[in-house]
């Protein structure tokens, strides 16, 4: 198809980034656009340059009167303490503190148990990343009809020179990049459409560190960090 | 930390990326009325747009130390985040999106003042490139970014075929990125 050529080149790309900030592309490649954003330096730069430049056109839309409870909300997600509220999920203090005392398999479990009664509608699998013995490890959460996937860093990796990059391992073992993800605290990946019917309970992921901008030719090179099977809640 | 109310957005910014909650308030205080209005142009939904603002400025708290890498003016990193989670939200949609013709409660107020203080050469600059473009291409480019149409809405709207819709973007985009890496 001429839009895979097109973007095959540099000058592709310019009006790929440009298309992907207006917004004009279909869910399918603007998914495809958000991952290679994730893991792509190049292709960020250049959607930074229109997100600049086109930024002054937001100058025609009025203000709106925000009501109170946005702020009230914002808050109850970021800032209420550890106990069970709003926004505990992504409370990597919590987690900190579950992992610290039990096993990572069991935090997960455990999830699943306060998840029960807690609203909680965007999640439904969940799994525990981690290496044979102690080392980095993560927490993903995933809602498998939107293909909403939120990973946090529960132990960051030390090295310094590669980054972690994540990988959907399905039933024919097959790795799919789901790109680079941040050493330290959450990264939220969007599945593309065609990849969300290949997640799943018992459907592994996996991190291996990999080049700055990551496994070069779309297949993991490094070593798997963490890796764990997804759960159904 | 030592916050003001005089403090610039981006030590404001800075301050937030350091776990400064008075510093990010503020943020909020000046920013939250003109993102508002950006994710209600697109979303064109009350309910929707108060999630999704609320969305962003968690978001902006989670990242906000990793804006002093950004080159971007403040306000324009802000606006970024607030319209991708608004488009996410919309492409999130089930297949029948919302009417766009739906009617919607326009809200009145005036850009803040601190919106306006940014009306600076990028504006000038973006606005005189646009006025290169034939005015539909021009318009289908405004509107793309303000309300947050696809091609196919945008084809729908302006009555021209799907492909020549696609290439009058394009090929806007390829004009206007000359036309502004120029020094005028």
């Amino acid at each position: 198809m001429s839009d895979e050529q097109q973007s095959a080149n540099g000058s592709g790309d310019d009006t790929l980034a440009g298309e992907y900030v207006l917004g004009v592309l279909s869910p399918e490649r603007r998914a495809l656009a958000a991952a290679r954003l994730l893991s792509e330096p190049e292709f960020a730069a250049r959607v930074a340059f229109w997100e600049t430049k086109l930024s002054p056109l937001a100058e025609e839309v009025p203000a709106a009167a925000v009501p109170s409870r946005v702020w009230t909300q914002i808050e109850n997600d970021l800032f209420a303490d550890s106990s069970v509220k709003a926004g505990w999920w992504s409370s990597l203090a919590l987690w900190r503190w579950i992992a610290a005392g039990s096993s990572l398999a069991a935090a997960a479990s455990l999830a699943v148990l306060l998840t029960i009664g807690v609203p909680q509608p965007q999640t439904n699998l969940v799994a525990a990343l981690q290496a044979a013995d102690a080392g980095p490890s993560y927490i993903a959460t995933m809602d498998a009809t939107s293909g909403a996937l939120l990973i946090s860093a529960v132990t960051a990796t030390a090295d310094s020179a590669r980054v972690p990059e994540l990988w959907l391992i399905p039933a024919d073992g097959v790795p799919r990049s789901l790109g680079v993800i941040a050493k330290n605290g959450e990264t939220r990946v969007s599945l593309p459409k065609g990849m969300r019917a290949l997640a799943g309970p018992e459907v592994t992921l996996a991190i291996t560190l990999e080049p700055q901008g990551g496994a070069p030719e779309g297949k993991p090179t490094g070593p798997v960090i963490a890796a764990g099977a997804l759960q159904a809640l | 930390m030592n916050t003001s109310h005089s403090a610039s957005l981006e030590e404001l910014l800075a301050h937030s990326g350091l776990g400064d909650r008075a510093a990010f308030k503020i943020v909020y205080e000046r920013t939250s009325a003109k993102l508002f209005g950006v994710c209600l142009r697109i979303l064109k939904d009350r309910q929707e747009a108060e999630e999704v603002l609320q969305e962003t400025y968690v978001k902006v708290w989670h990242n906000a130390g990793r804006y002093v890498q950004a080159k971007a003016s403040p306000i324009s990193w802000l606006v970024a985040i607030a319209r991708n989670q608004s488009i996410d939200r919309l492409r999130a949609r089930k297949p029948q999106a919302a009417d766009l013709d739906e009617a919607m409660e326009r809200p009145d107020d005036g850009p803040s003042p601190e919106a306006r203080t940014v009306a600076s050469d990028e504006q000038r600059r973006l606005t005189a490139c646009l006025s290169r473009l034939e005015a539909p291409h021009a318009e289908a480019v405004r509107s793309a970014f303000l309300e947050g149409y696809t091609y196919e809405e945008l084809a729908t709207r302006m009555d021209v075929p799907l492909g020549t819709m696609k290439s009058w973007i394009r090929r806007s985009l390829l004009k206007l990125k000359d036309c502004l890496n120029t020094r005028v």
